[in-house]
């Protein structure tokens, strides 16, 4: 069986399960939504064992070869934002949720992706020094509490973007004139610089040894955001070279995951920067302007690929 | 200089700090990280600066970091305004990751991907490590049902302390080789094991990467440690 875990409304994972469920693959979607009715037995020791009870369904955790692993913050669903913390409902939503992460981690079946490999993109200055060893060039950065030192940095590189360093998502915003007289206040907390690199947008996703490229056109700092500052986004499947697409593999695979987001920026000098791996990409954005065939192959990797034993 | 990162209420740690300070052992706390000073240049370890002790201090001259913290927490932030502190200590501990990673000096435990100290890893993931490196465990059940209470973990009977090569806690022959086995497979140099005693003999039942350093020996073993291959020091 293949697990799907997750929001049924959540984009990747609805289109994955729609693929599956189209070629009669044995394909199950853990709902979230429905955890207060979920059990789960659970045991690790020399093997790997348990079973999985679902509303008329009783899973042996044994029989499931491959999992899509995409759960949302089980504390901000809403039947547990009803519930409140400390009562039962709300006890067994975050055990629930923290003995599926465990199973995830120590399965023998193969998964998309683990949480433990997925973690270097909740420190973005961590995960681009092993991006960086991997072989792809990355913008200089600096994460720093020194005005000073971010002043230095800006004279520097002249144009500066910042950004969160965590994984918490923020909009990538360019330093200027009208932040440089506030910058003192970065002495509260880290933030992170790095060098602004003009050039295009292309984001990579992997799949396995598959590997989908496409470019981005719009003039806005942060694409994906492109709307909220009156920019047009333009989204284009593109060939890749054949030494980008087997470094993107190579970072995948030396990442761990089986399913990444890799952003790239291609300079008008044809040099290729790496800002970010996304562990759990949400592909469906790219997929729907692109046409590329990514649910497919996610679906295909889960249905062929063997468990790792 | 060897750096002691830890809460502001780590009793142990204001401890270390009076006994190393002939070490020149400085305590810092997730309230440093709100002075102005720290650089982290990716790619560069030998031009960052850390704010200890309310100086700033190149990374060369930093000989060791004893980390006592898995992540900083909201509530370590107090200076910090209420609506602002998951944001921050988010990003501090996202920083920290990055700069203790890199720090050119010895760092026990060096951070992981997810994790302050050591390897993010849950106890299910310990186990599975240990079983496969051929040590015996007790296995860990969780049943997980609404109205389910959580299955009790058995006593731990030795709780061992594995300090770089040093084995803390045990003669038996037998327990000192497993601590010292998952010790390298995790190559981790400061963890606890807790062991029970299970059909006959023994079964690991628990990890834990922020061990009690309670006694003056495991102290100076991890004061060693943090030494070792430090030029000019006494150890």
């Amino acid at each position: 069986m293949i697990l799907l875990w997750g929001l049924p409304n959540d984009g990747p994972l609805r289109a994955v399960y729609s693929v599956l469920h189209a070629h009669h693959e044995p394909v199950y979607l853990l709902d979230q939504h429905e955890f207060a009715t979920t059990m789960l037995e659970l045991y690790v020791g020399s093997t790997t064992y348990g079973t999985l009870h679902l509303e008329g369904l009783v899973v042996a955790l044994e029989a499931i070869t491959s999992v899509y692993a995409r759960p949302y913050d089980v504390r901000r669903l809403p039947q547990m934002r009803d519930a409140g913390p400390q009562t039962a409902v709300w006890q067994h939503g975050e055990a629930l949720d923290d003995a599926l992460q465990a199973w995830v981690e120590v399965t023998p079946a193969f998964v998309v992706s683990r949480p433990s490999a997925m973690a270097s993109n909740g420190s973005k200055p961590f995960q681009s020094a092993l991006i960086r060893a991997a072989g792809l060039d990355i913008p200089e950065t600096l994460v720093t509490t020194d005005a000073k030192a971010a002043m230095a940095f800006h004279e520097m590189h002249q144009t500066v973007v910042y950004k969160s360093t965590s994984g918490i998502r923020s909009i990538v915003s360019r330093l200027g004139p009208e932040h440089l007289d506030r910058l003192a206040d970065i002495g509260n907390c880290p933030t992170q610089f790095q060098e602004y690199i003009a050039g295009r947008d292309i984001r990579v996703h992997v799949v396995g040894d598959s590997v989908f490229g496409a470019e981005i056109l719009s003039a806005a700092d942060d694409y994906r955001y492109a709307g909220r500052t009156g920019h047009s986004v333009d989204i284009r499947a593109c060939e890749l070279e054949r030494e980008l697409a087997d470094r993107c593999r190579k970072l995948a695979a030396e990442l761990c995951l089986p399913v990444a987001g890799i952003d790239l920026r291609r300079t008008p000098e044809g040099r290729y920067y790496c800002f970010e791996v996304n562990p759990s990409p949400g592909f469906t954005f790219y997929q729907q302007a692109t046409g590329q065939p990514i649910a497919e192959a996610i679906a295909y990797l889960l249905a062929d690929s063997p468990s790792t034993g | 200089m060897i750096v002691i990162l830890a809460s502001a209420h780590d009793a142990t740690a204001y401890k270390i700090v009076a006994e190393w300070a002939p070490w020149g052992a400085v305590l810092c706390t997730p309230a440093d990280l709100s002075l102005p000073g720290w650089c982290h240049y990716v790619g560069a370890p030998g031009k960052a600066v850390a704010v200890v002790d309310g100086q700033r201090v190149p990374a060369s001259a930093i000989a060791g970091v004893l980390v006592r913290l898995p992540s900083v927490r909201p509530e370590f932030l107090t200076h910090i305004a209420t609506a602002d502190r998951d944001y921050a200590a988010s990003e501090m501990t996202a920083f920290l990751i990055a700069f203790l990673s890199a720090l050119p000096g010895n760092v026990i435990n060096r951070p992981s991907a997810g994790a302050l100290c050591g390897p993010a890893w849950r106890q299910e993931q310990w186990i599975r490590v240990a079983s496969r490196h051929g040590i015996p465990v007790y296995g860990r059940q969780r049943r997980i049902g609404l109205s389910t209470p959580a299955d009790p973990l058995p006593e731990v009977t030795h709780e061992i302390c594995v300090i770089g090569d040093r084995v803390f806690g045990t003669h038996d022959p037998a327990l000192t080789s497993w601590a010292q086995v998952l010790a390298n497979a995790s190559g981790v140099g400061l963890l606890s094991l807790g062991f029970t005693h299970h059909r006959g003999g023994y079964g690991l039942v628990s990890v834990n990467t922020l061990p009690e350093l309670d006694t003056s020996e495991k102290v100076d073993a991890v004061r060693e440690l943090l030494l070792v291959n430090v030029p000019g020091t006494s150890q």
